[in-house]
């Protein structure tokens, strides 16, 4: 528009004071994006979540309990209960012991329970076929540098084979894609080569269950009846719900609102920054509002230049910040120590621009408000006369 | 000849802490059109009250105040800004120049309320610099001219619109007396050759001399100006 | 030299009430700062404090090699005894060692606030209480061997519902009653606590998951640690109890440091802009005061330190003032993280963290401009409106 020169010279008439109230909203937005980021994260894990699924382990977990393998026959009569999946893993490393693997062997019905992964019918066929094999997503793949064919060997110390030894080795059948939230891959093979290679006294034992509902609204009902149908007997399980498992507000700590109170207090920064600039301006220029107006610009004009100059720096540190969050969750996974995996990263989603471009208009509008109403009720000739 | 500026009978008060001054009381004025008017009195007698209330920075408390065919009294706040971007120009002692804004950004202010496009403006900017003799001068701050080019950028701004009226108030009161007459000599050639009706109020005598009819403020009246002997 | 600065910063902070709001931006920058940057670490505060603790470098815990934690390691029936009789287990005055079977699981709970959570139930073999001199019961009774009772810990009973003497915890194979309630001041606090050997038999468990000894000393450890490592039918790891401690909270609280941290940074890079913003202005303000200081005779260092000496005040205001709401708002009140539950620190050592960084964007951000207000030509500041 016309007036922005005007009101950009306004804003440069000290150039320092543009810069630093610049850098500073800048520096708050970064915040707000990477912190509102990481709560759109969350909400979309929690939108991703199967409303039909139920993650089920022993109620009394020791780090290594397990559940004998017949309960999933148990389970399948359970009205409402289409698919009972079943696991055991191994957790190890691969050559040292800082280098953790961790390799969850399904039984065969995985193909019906995880529909969702990125696995074609063809990998599947291969894993049912060849016993011995692995699909590892592409992200363990790049990890370990593994393709097609090699072959992995995965140390355990806790998880023996029957003839004692602790290495298990595995082909690497296929490069199957990653899922969007799980952010450090996976490595997936069949659980009847891992039972039978184990110790008769630990075989047929599970770790976890993965029970799919044919009713997705009674989902919650059926992980109830789950556990009640196991209270009283030695295996007591603990089922959830995959809703309710991947709800951040759940756990001890709402992480959620966390990151909403970080970027608040950002934004209380940026306000009392912003609201304390625009003040002394207008307090310092207000002869020069006053001959605005004797050129006959409206109250509104004048009140309209004013927001103009608290607006713009607000909205561009609001871009720029936003921006440099995106550059910053991209570094994230680069600057994290290998053995911590990939943590969930912030995005940043249209919503959280708009939220970021609301704020920032709030700020202005708040910022300006006063002096706003002080011009409005400006004398323009005591104004000018105490020049 | 029609009046640009009649007052009739008006009233105004000021506010000094719990007192009420009554400044005018019962004002009559009537300035044909394309007549320079100095007004001249001492301190605080209403010579700036009348110079405001002419450009509707002000209300009277009471009385009639028509402006070019307009009754000001009956305007709102809003309709006096517009109606002051089109027909006044304002000079000020202090010349009241932005400080950030070019000589040429400074006398384009007026014509931002306008809806002309950007060349067009540029244009009558240039015009308007002209006739002040400062096109050479169009891009230097205000920071970096004399008084006396800072004041003319102020006529400048002031006539840009190409009001009818300029009101002028002690346009040379920040001058040395050879940059005082020139800036007189051009209030004179505006008002001469452009025919623009001139209201300024002075302290000075020989700035009063300049224009073409003189009144003084007397209690609230005015009069015409003594005038010494030629 | 010295009085010269303290008259000129004397004078600065009289006339610092004309710059009031300006200032106040660094005070509620900082303030703003401190506080999300305390609050954070109130938590890992709690957490290290609680773990700290809980290790004592007077015991050492034996668990099964390759486990990280507990409740991943295997400690069988017949290991067991051979660990409590090794060299270096100190013995109490009956001549029995000083050592103890433990049982450690997870226990699903309801969280006062409805949510699903866990907490750890653990097993005391005889010598349990013995053990820990950090044991007190303070309501009810310990639990009688061979009886299928649990006693809660004041933060679990806190935290949890269903947690009061005479609620029953619902275990496989019956209902244990709880029968008392504990402290020790750590980490025990947020869990419960049964008889080691009624629980392996209620939940058909044929190992234990650690041993934990008193050592004769400190220095003992290696003794013992050499008489289990060196023995072919064990395959345990020895580990300081302070040091296993050590270690699981620095796992536990390594992100959340690191996190609040990088907050605090970024905030704090924030509020340095404020500061650097402030203290120009302020130094413009001040402009014909110094030019008029330098003048009389003034040197150039007192009016920089004085620059300094406000923007350090201003700063460490600001970040007593975030602390004392980070107090209020986190202190004292339970938190959970994972298994772990913990009272939020606000301690004297975070709140001096937070005045230490205070003064370090203080002196980053009042550094340039206290350069300017020194170097400032007098006469061009004596002409200047």
């Amino acid at each position: 528009m016309k007036y922005i020169p005007l009101v950009w010279a306004a804003i440069m008439r000290k150039p320092t004071r543009a810069v630093l109230t610049l850098l500073s909203v800048m520096v708050a937005f970064t915040l707000f994006g990477l912190t509102i980021g990481m709560n759109a994260t969350f909400d979309a894990v929690l939108a991703a979540a199967k409303d039909n699924r139920i993650y089920t382990i022993p109620r009394f977990a020791g780090g290594m309990t397990t559940m004998p393998l017949a309960i999933t026959h148990a389970i399948e009569r359970i009205p409402g209960v289409a698919e009972v999946g079943y696991q055991n893993y191994i957790p190890g490393y691969i050559k040292d012991p800082k280098n953790r693997v961790f390799v969850q062997l399904y039984g065969d019905n995985a193909r019906k329970v995880f529909t969702e992964y990125p696995i074609t019918p063809a990998q599947w066929d291969l894993l049912h076929n060849e016993r011995d094999g692995v699909l590892v997503s592409q992200y363990q793949a790049d990890k370990w540098h593994l393709k097609s064919g090699d072959i992995l060997t995965v140390i355990s110390p806790q998880v023996k084979k029957a003839d004692g030894s602790t290495t298990w080795t595995f082909k690497v059948l296929a490069i199957t894609g990653d899922m969007a939230y799980n952010t450090n891959g996976y490595i997936w093979g069949n659980f009847d080569y891992f039972d039978k290679a184990r110790p008769l006294a630990s075989q047929g034992l599970v770790m976890n269950l993965q029970v799919q509902t044919s009713d997705a609204g009674r989902t919650a009902e059926i992980a109830q009846n789950i556990d009640n149908s196991f209270a009283n007997s030695p295996n007591s399980t603990q089922s959830i719900t995959e809703k309710a498992a991947m709800d951040v507000s759940n756990s001890g700590v709402d992480i959620a609102k966390v990151d909403r109170e970080i970027a608040l207090a950002g934004m209380f920064m940026v306000l009392f920054l912003t609201a304390n600039g625009i003040a002394q301006a207008v307090r310092e220029r207000f002869a020069e509002f006053a001959t605005l107006k004797t050129i006959g610009f409206s109250d509104w004009g004048v009140i309209g230049l004013v927001f103009a100059e608290a607006a713009l720096p607000c909205c561009l540190g609001a871009i720029l910040g936003v921006g440099l969050s995106v550059v910053l969750s991209d570094l994230i996974p680069h600057v994290m120590p290998p053995s911590m995996g990939t943590p969930p990263l912030p995005r940043i989603t249209a919503m959280v621009a708009v939220w970021a471009g609301l704020c920032a208009l709030v700020v202005a509008l708040a910022s300006s408000a006063l002096p706003a109403l002080r011009l409005k009720q400006m004398d323009i000739a005591t104004a000018l006369s105490g020049r | 000849m029609s009046s640009a500026v009649s007052l009739r009978q008006v009233v105004k008060h000021y506010r000094r802490g719990k007192e009420s001054v009554e400044v005018l009381h019962g004002l009559n004025l009537e300035i044909p059109e394309g007549e320079f008017v100095s007004l001249m009195g001492p301190s605080g007698s209403g010579k700036t009250t009348i110079l405001n209330l002419v450009g509707g920075l002000d209300h009277a408390d009471a009385g009639e105040i028509i402006v070019g065919g307009e009754h000001l009294e009956k305007l709102s706040g809003g309709q006096l800004a517009k109606w002051r971007s089109h027909h006044i120009g304002f000079v000020f002692q202090f010349y009241n120049l932005m400080p950030m804004l070019s000589a040429a950004g400074n006398v384009e202010l007026p014509l931002l309320l306008t809806n002309l496009t950007k060349a067009e403006r540029q244009r009558r900017v240039a015009v308007a610099l002209e006739i002040v003799s400062l096109g050479d001068r169009a891009k230097h701050k205000p920071g970096e001219m004399s008084g006396g080019q800072q004041q003319r950028v102020g006529i400048a701004r002031a006539i840009v619109a190409d009001p009818s009226i300029l009101l002028c108030d002690e346009p040379t009161g920040d001058l040395d007396r050879a940059t005082a007459d020139e800036i007189l000599g051009l209030l004179q050639q505006l008002n001469r050759q452009h025919k623009k009706t001139i209201v300024m109020v002075t302290h000075d005598p020989k700035a009063a001399d300049h224009a073409s009819r003189q009144l003084e403020m007397d209690k609230g009246s005015l009069v015409e100006r003594a005038l010494a002997p030629a | 030299m010295l009085r010269q600065i303290w008259i000129v910063s004397a004078l600065n902070f009289r006339s610092l009430k004309g710059r009031f709001w300006q200032s106040m931006v660094i005070v509620v920058g900082l303030g703003a700062t401190i506080g999300v940057l305390l609050s954070m670490m109130s938590m890992t505060q709690g957490m290290r404090q609680a773990y700290f603790n809980t290790g004592d470098p007077g015991r050492a815990i034996v668990v099964s090699q390759g486990a990280d934690s507990e409740g991943q390691s295997s400690i069988s029936r017949a290991a067991a005894p051979i660990i409590m009789s090794a060299p270096g287990v100190a013995k109490d005055k009956d001549g029995k060692p000083l050592a103890d079977r433990q049982l450690n699981m997870g226990l699903p709970v309801l969280r006062k606030n409805g949510t699903k959570g866990f907490t750890t139930m653990r097993g005391f073999g005889p010598q349990g209480v013995a053990l820990r001199p950090e044991f007190h019961l303070v309501a009810g009774r310990m639990f009688q061997t061979g009886k299928r009772e649990l006693i809660v810990g004041v933060g679990a009973r806190t935290m949890f519902q269903q947690m009061q003497i005479g609620d029953k915890v619902i275990l496989p194979n019956g209902q244990w009653p709880i029968v008392g309630v504990y402290t020790t001041g750590d980490i025990l606090d947020g869990q419960l606590i049964g008889d080691t050997e009624t629980m392996l038999t209620a939940l058909n468990r044929t190992a234990y998951n650690s041993v934990l000894v008193r050592l004769t000393s400190q220095d003992a450890l290696d003794t013992f640690r050499k008489a289990l490592t060196t023995n072919p039918a064990l395959q345990v790891t020895v580990t300081r109890h302070s040091d296993w401690y050590k270690k699981v909270s620095d796992q536990a609280t390594g992100l959340l440091a690191v996190l609040a941290y990088v907050v605090g940074v970024v905030m704090a890079i924030g509020a340095l802009f404020g500061c650097l913003n402030t203290m120009y202005a302020a130094v413009s303000t001040r402009a014909r005061e110094i030019a008029t200081l330098r003048a009389l005779g003034y040197g150039a260092l007192p009016v920089a330190v004085s620059v300094i000496l406000e923007s350090i005040v201003l700063a460490v205001a600001g970040a007593l003032a975030g602390a004392a709401v980070a107090w209020l708002l986190n202190d004292g009140k339970t938190g959970t993280w994972g298994v772990s539950i913990f009272r939020l620190t606000v301690s004297p050592g975070l709140v001096g963290l937070g005045v230490s960084w205070a003064v370090v964007v203080a002196l980053a951000g009042g550094l340039l401009p206290s350069i300017r207000a020194a170097r400032r030509p007098v006469v061009e500041a004596l002409r200047a409106a």
